[in-house]
Parts: C-alpha cells; structure tokens; sequence
C-alpha cells in the first residue's frame, strides 16, 4: 500500500529531506516543504514569503505555558497533529489513561448507577491491526458522507484541541476531519472524566459561529443527563455562560443557537435616535454606521 | 456587543497597541522586522475573545488616519498649473512641457500611495485573516481590504483639501485627460503612469457593493474621456476636412484609430477599445464621410486620377462603421452614371451629326468624281459611333471592375452597385441594343479579320459582358436578327464558325429561347446551299435529257436561298426610304408580280417546280429586290471585249430592257430609248427600287451603262435613258453598287417601325404570359398578376405596367378573363 501520502510521508516528512521552512512549537521542531504546508493553510503563506518568519526561515508557535499562556496559544502535541495531518491526511491521537472510578459524594448505599466505562469496544472493524492493547476502538461509523472508517480512539481533548488548531490556521480539511473524530469519540466516550475538559476547550478555542464541537458537546450532556451530576461537567457547565444558554436552550427543546434572531437592542441612530435593526439597515445592506441615513444630519454618511 | 461568559476575559488596548504599532511598522515598510505569528496570534485572540467588531473598526480608523496623512503628501505634488482648472486657464497660462511634468509627478505620487496602500493592506489582510473569516463573514461585512480599498477612495479621492477646490478625483481625471491630448498632440507621455492610475480606477468601487458597473473608471473617468475626445475628434475632422485632401483625411483618420486602439491597451483599458473606436468613427467617419466623399479631392478625383490606395482607404474607413457602405456606394453610383451618361451623350451627339453627313455624301460623289468611299465613309461614321460607345462603355466597366477589386477588396455591395449603375448607364441608353448589335455586326464582317481565336474570344466574350446588362432583350434581338440575316444573305460575315460560337455564348447568356430563331437562320442557309446544290443537278440532268431545249441557250444559273417567312426579317433590306411603298407591297396578296423576261421566267419557274417536288404544299414568295445577278455586256468602246457586271436583280432586269440581241447573251446592247414609266411599266419594279438602281446604273460614274436625259443626279418622271455606248471600264469586272448594302444606324422612322414592331410582339408575349399565369391560377388579384408577369417576362425586357393593363383589358372583353365582382380587392378569374 503505497499511496501518494505514504511516498510524502517517508520521502519527505521522516527525513526533512528539501525542507525548505522549519515549524517550532514548545518541544518540537518540524522540517516541512513550504509547498505543502501553503497548500494546506492560507496562514502558512504569510510567514513563508512575508515578515520577519521569511527571512528565519522558521516560524515559532507560541505553545501553552510559553509566558503568554492563554486559549490563542497552541498545545505542541495538537500543532504535531497538525503537521502529521499535512503528510498524511490524517492523525492518530493518543489513547487516554483510563478514568479513576467515580464515586458518589452522597453516600447512599446504592451502587454507582452510573454505566462502568467500557474497558474495550467489541471491534467491529474489518480486523484492522491494534497498535495499542489499552486503546480503545471505535465501532466503525458510517459518515453521511459515506467517507471511509475514521479511527478516531477516545481522545476527545486531543481532538477538540487539534480542530482549535485547524480553525486557527485555516486548515479546513483538517477541521472537518477532527470535528467528525470529536463526535465519534464523544459518542463512545461521554463517560470518560475528561470529557469535562474537552467540552471546555471546545467553548472556549473557537468562537460560537463555529459549531461542530459545541454542538456535539450538548448533543452528549443533552442525551446522557446523568453527565450532570458528575462534578467535572457541573464545573465546566458553570464556567462557561455560552454552554449554559445552549443546554437551556436544548433542555427547553429548542436548537441550541436561535436560527432567526431577534435583534432587540443597539441599532440605535446616533443623531435623530431612530432604531434601526440590524436586517432593516437596507442602504447600506448591513453596513451600520451609527445614523439612519434617513435624517436630516448633514454628515450622514449612509447613501440612500 | 455584551461579551460575558469567557473564562479568560482580554483587554482590549494593550492588544490592540501591538496590532497598531505592527501595523504602523508595516506602512513604513519595515514589515520583515515584524513576527507574524505574535500579529496573527494577537488578532486571533482578539476575535476569539469577541472583541471582532472593536478590532475591525479600529484598523478602520487607524487606515483612515494613515491615508489623510498620504493624501497630504499628494496633494504637496500638485503644483500650480495643475490646481488652476480650464476656467481659470492654466491650460493657457502654463507651457505645455510644464503642465505635462507636473501631472506626471502627481500621477507618480498617486500611483505610489495606491501600490503601497496596496501592498500594506495585503499584510493586515494576513494577520487579520481569522478576523475576516469568522467576524466578517458571520456579521456581513466587507472584507477589511475592500473596506480600506473604500477607505483609500473616500480619504484620498473624495475628501476635500482645501477649500473651493477640487477633489483629487477630479484632479486626476483632468491630469489623465490633458496627459492624453497631449499625446494625441504628439507629445510623449508616459503610459505607465496613467495606466497605473487607471488600474486604480477600475479596482475602486462607488459604493460598497461593489457592483460591476459602478467602478470609478466606469463611473468617473470613461464618461468624461469619450465625452472630451468626441469633442476633440469632431474639431480636427472639421478642420482636416477644410485643410488637406481626402487622402490624407483618410490617412489621418484610420491612424487616429490605430492610435486610440493603441492608447486604450497601452495606457487606459482595454474595454474602453470599442467605446473610444466608436467615438473616433462617429466624429471622424460616420459623420463627415459625405464630407469626405464630396470633397474637391473626394472619391471622383480618386477616380479621376486613379489613386486607387486612397480609394481603398476611403472603403475601409467606410466599411468600418456601416457594412452597406452606403455613402460611398452613392457616390461611386453617381460617378458610373455621370460617366455613363457622358458616353451616351457623346454617342447621340455622333449618331445626330451622322444624318447631315450622309445628306452631304452623294453631292461629293457627284464632285469627286463619283467616289464610293464616300457614303461608305457616312455609313462608316454612323457604325462608328456605335462601335465607340460599345468600346467606352467597356472600357467604363472595366475601370471600375478594377477599382473595386483592387480598391474595394470585391466588396459584395459595391460590386452591385457598380452592375446596378452599369446596367442603369446602358439602359438608359435608347440605342444600346441596336449599337451592342452593330458592334457584333461590325466585327463578324470586319473586326475579327486577322485576328487570332484567343482575341476573337476576348471580343465576343466583351460582347456578351455588355449585352448582359441590356434589359430589353427582345429589342437587340430584333436587331441582332437583322444585322445577322444581312450578313448572312450577303455573305458579309467572315467566319460562319465565329458566328455560331457568338450564338452558342448567347445560348449559355440568355437561353434557349432567346437563339432558337437565330439558329434557324443557319439551318436555312445550310438548307439553301443543299438545295441550290440540289437543283443544278437537276437541271443538269434534264438538259443531258432533252439537251437543246431553248435553242441549245444556255440556261441562267440560279443560286437560291429559301427562307423561312417568319424567322426571317426580311423588311430589313427595305431602306427608310422606301419603306412606305413596301408596307402596302407586303401584303402576300397585294404583292405587284415583277416582270421577268422569259430567259429568266423559265428558270424561276423551273425552280418552282423542282421545290414543288420535294415539298409539296409549301408556297415560294419571290424576294426580287434581294437577289443579285452575274451578266456578260459588251461595250464597243471598252478595251475589255466582255464584262462580267455583277448587279442586283432589278438592275439586271433594267439592263436586260436594253439589249438588243435576244439570242445572243451579253451581246451588244441596242440603242433604244426608255423613259422612266416605261421602264416601270415593262418591270413592274416599285418606283423607289426602280429609281434607286437607276440611279446606280445612270449616275454612278464606274458603273454608267446608261445615259439619262436630262444629265442629273435626281432621277425625275420623264426622265429619258437609253444605252452608253461609250462606257469604258478598265476592269474587266465591275460591280455595280447595292444602295442598301450597308449596315448602319436606323433612321428615325426606321427606328418607329422596329419599336412598333417591338411593341407588337411585346403585346403578344405579354398576353402570353397573363394567360399562362391565370391559366395556373384560375383568380388573381390585380397586383398580383401584375407582379408574376413581370417575373416572367423580365428575362426578356422590362414590360410596361400600362401596357399590361392594356392588354388584360383586351383579354377581358375577348373573353379570356372577366373582373371579380365580389372580390375585396380588383381581382381577375380565368374563362376556360
């Protein structure tokens, strides 16, 4: 089986041979081809032809806990995702360690009700090789799409942290590929402790117009309302107003996000104080510049 | 916007104080100091931290800010002559030199603040890629590049910088307009610096939406630039046309529009190419080209003098604006039919002037001694007149053959005109058939003598050319038959084989019909020949039979042709003169029975029987006036002891009036004494023959066998002849002149005669043709009929309208139509 990815991946990605741009990100320093990669991502082509990055000939990545450790800085591990993706159209995350047993604060005598993890997913893979005895397996889910098996293991976090990624430097086909790898692995792993994480880092990496992992995070809270009472979820719930207006919504049997909002507020026109709602602002066809265009104000600058 | 719900809230100002010191850094073109990843990252945490619409009204406002400070700058380049507008009269007051460099400056300026504005705008377009993709098109918004691109047009373009001035748009648009008349005044200007300006134009919006139509160039520069250039072109083609010559104009207009052409790729746009080649055409071509054409030096001098280049430039500039060409296609119109009609107007001043000498002739005869050059040469000067005419009027075509292909690249439109006015030239002419006739006529007897077959094929090949053209085909037909029967008869023609290629060629014109009876004319000379062939047999046969008959005399010899009455035009060898008399003669029963004497009676008589035998039933009609004779004649004095005289029949039975022996053939004539009404009444030849070949045989000095009494050129009543005994001749043969020989031009009552005529058989074929129309058709409305009629017949002449109502009149009341009383419109039915 020896495909275009294979000859990209042992010709040029193993051995950094023509590497013509390096990528750094906390501890790792990838050789790539800049042919690839600007293929791949509107944003690699700025620092392959532009600013200083151009003259280096290499682009450091700021990784978490770099000093300016925040949401917009990436986790190496992710970026490493990222760039194996550029290679291979695909990446493999690494399976989580198994979750310690939950235990109920309010000691009734009963039992966990709660479903124990699954330790192993009966494969229903047509024998696809194992590479790790502890990982867990997806069933193989057919995509709407009618895409071949996508193995998508039970790392939500890594896959929620790897669309961040795709989402930031416009790599769409990964951002596709990793939102369909976060549902499969929510759908088998919504029991796993940390999938209170992975909902927060999806909340909180990309912007609400964005949907894929927001909305397979409510699907999962939605469907399994038992997650709530686990004290990981109740914490991320609480932190993040976006999830909580969303499970409302969805609890009230409603779409998580309003298809046909109602703007109620702020197009106000700043000299004769007329409202004027966003979808009404028809001159300017969205264009609000704080007045109506329709008073008298000299220095109106909407064209009617 | 309210923006709660983030675990990390972000302030907003030191993250935008990075992003505005970047930025900044980038404008002054130190961008490769910059890290990309910290502008992107810190944009990106901006947006993910929905602080998207702050941040992109901030780089609104730090462009804005940015480009009143360019604008600044630009408007330091204007100088003086820039900034004082037409009305003030810069364009007077600076030179030229000085005008163009300070619009260059400025447009340099301009295109620099645009390319970097440029430039720059694609850097914050990286960095604020994440912005753009989710802010911007989740809320609707522009692009940030479009929207600076719109910021560039409004602080740059559209903002006043001082008061009671323009704009710089408006500046621009001058600079750009007084850069291009300075070039089409022949200065150099650099192209690119305006093109550059222009892509600016063109990638500027009127408003934000960006449509197609509403580009600044579109807008705010192309309306202005066609608008001066119309103005421009309509000044200089006025002047061009009342300074230089049509050439040159022509010259001159077509690298005008090379020129624009030029200047739209190399320094507008290319889609202003066909706006601005419009302009240039309408001013400098659609508009003046009847100006062109009439000028001095306008299409008749080109034709005049030949100069086929500018006549081909003319077309071209022509053809470029309009494919019907119609200005110079009048033109050339008018100049075939002025031409035209000078050769017509020459040619009936000649055939005017032809009478008077033909009256003049017979006196010289008289005075020089009796000279036949001379009516030959009358005769000749009539024919030459039509020989002339038909050589002209070639000559005209083939001029303008040439022009149009050499000059009008055989233009389909223009070729046709020049046949339409062609044909129009020679129908015009009321004497072309019967000139196109002689002209043929005058070559098979004289024109083709020596001449080898390709010349011979040029010559009828020119003949058909012009015939092609005549409409009234029926007319030339008519001529063309006598002309050919007298050439025939007389055996004037020189080659019987280039006769029947002449009528093979009119086969393939003008077809079957048209030849059919001239075809059997030459059946029945070949027929004549086997005939006569035929019969001296015959008589040899029967005088071996019963040799002696008649006193062992010799019997005439007879060579006879016999013609079929109607194929035939037979009145063609009746002069003018004479025409009258035969009219009442013509009558097959009316006919007055010449008087043969007997030697010549038995052999008419023998041939009526021999024909008789071979084709019972048929009737011959004796054409006296057309034959000729061989007689042997003594003359005492002559040194010659016989002459053979070779003379028309009439004269033969004159003379033989006078011989005295009539046993003795060609034996001395007597001495007796006629007067003119004894000679009629002793031949019964009609008067005017009679007198026409006394005049020959007692006038003419080579061929006086006679003395007339009183001695006069007129030949009166009572007029005395009686033998010449004194005739000398120093030729042993002597041919005695046939009046009526030649061809030449009808006189004019000869001329009503073959137009009644034409009328008759036109009437005939015009009744044919409705009759066979509503024969098919059984009812027809009036135009119709009219209409098919005339498709009919136009192959044979131009039927006249009121000649065809005439005629379906006739055929009404003889019943072969009747009127449609119900019919909404007039209309016809046929009556089986």
């Amino acid at each position: 089986m020896s495909g275009p990815t294979d000859v990209l991946r042992e010709g040029f990605a193993e051995t950094g041979e023509f590497s013509d741009f390096e990528i750094v990100c906390g501890p790792y320093t990838f050789k790539v081809h800049k042919a690839i990669i600007c293929a791949q991502s509107k944003y690699f082509r700025a620092p392959c032809s532009k600013f200083a990055e151009s003259d280096k000939r290499t682009i450091e990545l700021k990784a978490i806990g770099d000093g300016e450790g925040d949401e917009a800085c990436d986790d190496p591990d992710a970026i490493k995702l990222m760039i194996d993706f550029f290679y291979n159209l695909d990446y493999v995350a690494e399976p989580l360690e198994p979750s310690p047993v939950p235990r109920r604060l309010a000691a009734t005598s009963a039992p966990s009700p709660l479903p124990p993890e699954p330790d192993v997913v009966p494969s229903v893979l047509e024998s696809q090789p194992v590479e790790d005895a502890s990982g867990f397996y997806v069933p193989k889910r057919t995509k709407k799409k009618g895409k071949k098996a996508i193995q998508a293991g039970n790392n939500t976090v890594m896959h929620a942290k790897v669309f961040a990624a795709a989402v930031k430097y416009q790599v769409f086909a990964l951002q596709e590929l990793a939102a369909t790898k976060f549902a499969s692995a929510t759908e088998t792993s919504w029991n796993h402790t940390k999938f209170a994480e992975a909902a927060r880092i999806a909340y909180t990496t990309t912007v609400e117009e964005v949907r894929e992992l927001r909305d397979a995070v409510g699907r999962a809270i939605h469907e399994h309302p038992e997650l709530l009472d686990k004290l990981s979820i109740e914490t991320a719930v609480k932190d993040n107003a976006a999830l909580n207006y969303e499970l409302l919504r969805m609890a009230r049997g409603m779409p998580a996000i309003a298809e046909n909002r109602v703007i109620d507020e702020g197009l106000k026109c700043a000299e004769c104080g007329t409202w004027l709602f966003y979808e009404e602002c028809n001159p300017c066809k969205g264009e609000y510049r704080g007045c109506c265009g329709t008073c008298s104000n000299p220095n109106c600058l909407l064209e009617l | 916007m309210p923006s709660q719900g983030l675990t990390t809230d972000v302030e907003f100002t030191p993250v935008w104080l990075i992003l505005e010191n970047a930025f900044t850094e980038i404008h002054t073109k130190n961008a490769s100091k910059l890290s990309f990843e910290e502008l992107y990252r810190n944009a990106y945490k901006l947006v993910l931290k929905k602080k998207g619409e702050e941040l992109y009204n901030k780089v609104v406002a730090f462009e804005r800010a940015w480009l009143a400070s360019v604008r600044s700058l630009v408007v330091h380049t204007l100088s003086a002559p820039l900034l004082m507008g037409d009305e003030v009269g810069g364009r007077t007051l600076a030179t030229t030199n000085e005008r163009r460099e300070a619009g260059e400056k400025f447009l340099r300026c301009l295109k620099q603040a645009w390319e970097e504005h440029n430039t720059c705008m694609g850097m914050l377009t990286d960095v604020l890629m994440y912005m753009d993709r989710v802010y911007c098109t989740d809320h609707r918004k522009q692009s940030i590049f479009a929207k600076a691109m719109g910021v560039f047009r409004d602080e740059i373009l559209r903002t006043e910088f001082r008061q009671e001035m323009p704009v710089l748009l408006e500046v621009l648009r001058r600079v750009v307009l007084d850069q291009i008349q300075m070039a089409r005044d022949g200065e150099a200007v650099d192209p690119f610096v305006i093109k550059s300006n222009v892509y600016m134009l063109e990638a500027l919006y009127r408003s934000e939406q960006e449509v197609e139509d509403e580009k600044l160039y579109l807008r705010d520069f192309e309306p202005d630039f066609l608008s001066q250039s119309r103005d421009f072109y309509r000044g200089e083609g006025e002047r061009l046309l009342k300074e230089s010559d049509a050439g040159t104009y022509c010259r001159h207009a077509k690298r005008r529009i090379d020129e624009e052409g030029d200047r739209c790729r190399s320094t507008l746009s290319e889609t202003t190419t066909p706006k601005i080649q419009m302009v240039v055409e309408d001013e400098l071509i659609r508009n003046k080209m009847k100006g062109l054409i009439e000028m001095e030096s306008g299409v008749a001098f080109m034709v005049d003098n030949d100069k086929l280049h500018e006549l081909g430039l003319v077309f071209e500039l022509e053809a470029r604006v309009d494919p019907r060409k119609p200005e110079l296609t009048k033109a050339i119109q008018r100049i075939v039919m002025e031409m035209g009609a000078a050769i017509n107007n020459a040619a009936i001043a000649a055939s005017e002037a032809a009478p008077t000498t033909e009256a003049v002739a017979p006196a010289e005869e008289q005075e020089e001694g009796g000279k036949k050059a001379a009516p030959a040469k009358a005769i000749n000067a009539q024919t030459l007149a039509a020989l002339k005419w038909v050589a002209e009027i070639l000559a005209l075509k083939d001029r303008f053959d040439a022009i149009c292909r050499q000059a009008f690249a055989s233009d389909q439109v223009l070729s046709t005109t020049l046949n339409r006015s062609t044909a129009d030239v020679i129908n015009s002419f009321s004497r072309s058939s019967e000139y196109i006739s002689l002209f043929i006529d005058d070559n098979m007897k004289r024109g083709i003598k020596d001449k080898s077959e390709a010349e011979v094929d040029a010559l009828l090949e020119k003949s058909i050319v012009v015939l092609r053209y005549v409409a009234d085909k029926d007319v030339f037909e008519t001529y063309y038959k006598k002309h050919l029967c007298k050439r025939l008869l007389l055996k004037k023609s020189q080659s019987v084989e280039v006769e029947k290629l002449m009528i093979s060629r009119m086969k393939v014109e003008l077809g079957n019909a048209f030849t059919g009876k001239l075809e059997a004319m030459f059946k029945d000379m070949t027929l004549s020949e086997e005939l006569s062939n035929g019969y001296r047999k015959h008589v040899a046969g029967m005088q071996r039979d019963d040799g002696g008959e008649g006193g062992g005399a010799k019997a005439a010899e007879l060579s006879i042709k016999v013609l079929t009455s109607m194929t035939w035009p037979l009145e063609a060898f009746r002069s003018g003169v004479d025409s009258e008399g035969m009219e009442g003669g013509n009558g097959k029963g009316g006919r007055v029975e010449i008087l043969l004497p007997p030697e010549i009676r038995r052999v008419k008589e023998g041939f009526e029987r021999f024909y008789a035998q071979k084709y019972s039933g048929r009737r011959l009609t004796w054409q006296n006036n057309m034959g000729d004779a061989d007689v042997k004649a003594r003359f005492p004095s002559s040194r010659h002891a016989v002459h053979d005289v070779n003379c028309s029949t009439y004269a033969m039975l004159i003379l033989l009036l006078f011989n005295n022996d009539d046993n003795a053939r060609g034996a001395r004539l007597g001495g007796k004494e006629m007067t003119l009404e004894e000679i009629e009444a002793a031949t019964n030849i009609p008067m005017d023959d009679l007198k026409r070949n006394l005049q020959s045989l007692a006038v003419a000095p080579k061929t006086r066998f006679l003395v007339k009494e009183p001695m006069s050129r007129e030949i009166n009543a009572g007029d005395r002849f009686r033998w010449n005994e004194g005739f000398t001749s120093k030729f042993m043969k002597i041919k005695v002149g046939v009046v009526s020989a030649g061809n030449k031009v009808e006189g004019d009552r000869e001329r009503r005669e073959t137009e009644k005529k034409s009328n008759d058989s036109r009437g005939f074929a015009i009744e044919a043709a409705v009759v066979r129309v509503m024969k098919q058709r059984k009812e027809l409305p009036h135009a119709q009929l009219l209409g098919e009629t005339i498709t009919q017949l136009s192959h044979q002449f131009r039927p006249d309208v009121g000649m065809i109502k005439k005629k379906i009149e006739s055929l009404i009341e003889r019943e072969y139509l009747e009127r449609v009383e119900e019919a909404a419109v007039p209309s016809y039915r046929y009556l089986a």
